[in-house]
């Protein structure tokens, strides 16, 4: 992968400065229990000590404190919700499955998420020293004692997505590097074309992250840029970004609506 | 029938789009657009700003040498940009004209259509049509 130390250099720069602490993301979920589903996802993924608040479109907004995959607390201001009281649940630490203010927090959740289907996520560090590290209950039990442990079906994980989208535009593209963070870590098709790849993608990441926040406002999963020239008899540059692994392709720019047309499926778009 | 009814006749041919704005990458000024809810001033300069950083600015100019016409031409022609909460489309106008289409639309409109109709208008539109 020598070949790519420039740009392998050129992403570890540009990432220092791509993503920042308490970027925002979003859940979505058909129904109350898919997203409260997904929430434990999110407990069991996290690790460090983090804030995570939860904004339900056009509804209520909530906190929890979250430590090595643990529920820790629901966090002040506590929701005010139609006949839930939740006062008692603010800032009190849980750490019994079987205590009645986690069945309590589920139903707040639950009723938090009636009204809405997509649920913007932030995390931030805790304001404070938090809760003690024994403090909480873990998620794996979290999901039994919530029965939502089945409530949603495994997703393919972003590497997957990407495996797929490159094995299936295989046709349309005629050169490819996978980037998983900083390393070049797969590359496909003309061997000429894969080597000017690098100086290529460098150039184009330079002016792609340095725009990043015009191009894209809204915290988005998955982004694809796709810029094609003026006829569609040449090859357009390409793009994708889907969790911590991303491609740049060069693909056939007749072609570039179906190629999109993959990544939307893929993505859920 | 002006730019204003291509525009309108444009997006009704197109499920899932919800702004068609007809641009002049030059000034980064729209001239005419045609929306399900009017957009605000602010909204405009932000996409018009947006086509002129995708087809003639920093990303276009970033993605110039990976472009190839078999021409000659490294401009840049067309840009989409899909993420999960849109999809948008920048169309350039064919020759040296510096304007350009902009759509907004849904993340799963079918692009090719937005494409194929787009150019045909976009063509209408700087003849004169």
């Amino acid at each position: 992968m020598s070949d790519f130390a420039r740009l392998e250099d050129k992403l570890a720069k540009l990432r220092q400065r791509e993503r920042i602490a308490g970027e925002g993301r979003r859940l979505r979920g058909a129904t109350p229990e898919a997203l409260l589903a997904a929430i434990v996802t999110e407990i069991d993924e996290t690790i460090l000590p983090r804030r995570l608040t939860f904004a339900v479109e056009d509804g209520p907004t909530l906190h929890l404190a979250v430590a090595s995959r643990k529920l820790q607390a629901l966090l002040s201001p506590s929701p005010v919700l139609n006949g839930l009281d939740t006062s008692s649940l603010a800032d009190a630490p849980l750490s019994d499955p079987d205590d009645a203010a986690v069945a309590l927090l589920r139903d707040t959740l639950l009723a938090a998420f009636a009204g809405g289907q997509t649920v913007a996520i932030r995390s931030a560090r805790p304001a404070g020293a938090g809760f003690a590290s024994d403090v909480g209950i873990p998620a794996n039990i979290l999901g039994r004692v919530w029965d939502v442990e089945t409530a949603e079906p495994v997703l393919p994980s972003a590497d997957e997505v990407l495996t797929r989208f490159l094995s299936e535009i295989a046709d349309d593209a005629m050169g490819w590097l996978r980037i998983e963070g900083e390393d070049v870590t797969g590359q496909g098709g003309d061997a000429a074309l894969v080597e000017a790849l690098g100086e290529q993608a460098a150039m184009f990441l330079d002016g792609y992250f340095g725009k990043f926040e015009a191009l894209y406002p809204e915290p988005s999963d998955s982004c694809a840029t796709l810029i094609g020239p003026m006829a569609d008899t040449g090859a357009a540059a390409l793009f994708v970004e889907i969790g911590e692994v991303s491609a740049f392709i060069a693909a056939k720019a007749g072609r570039a609506p179906e190629i999109l047309s993959v990544w939307q499926r893929l993505t859920g778009a | 029938m002006d730019v204003t009814d291509k525009l309108d006749a444009l997006r009704s041919e197109l499920p899932g789009c919800l702004l068609v704005a007809f641009t002049d990458l030059g000034s980064k000024l729209v001239l005419c657009t045609s929306s399900a809810a009017k957009p605000g001033q602010e909204e405009l300069d932000r996409l018009s700003e947006l086509a002129q950083v995708a087809l003639d600015g920093a990303v276009a100019e970033g993605a110039a040498p990976a472009l190839e016409d078999g021409e000659g031409d490294r401009r840049a022609g067309t840009a989409m940009l899909v993420s999960d909460h849109d999809a948008k489309v920048f169309l350039r106008a064919p020759g040296q004209v510096a304007e350009a289409l902009i759509f907004v639309c849904a993340p799963d409109t079918d692009l090719r259509k937005v494409v194929d109709c787009g150019r045909s208008t976009l063509n209408d539109i700087v003849a004169g049509t």
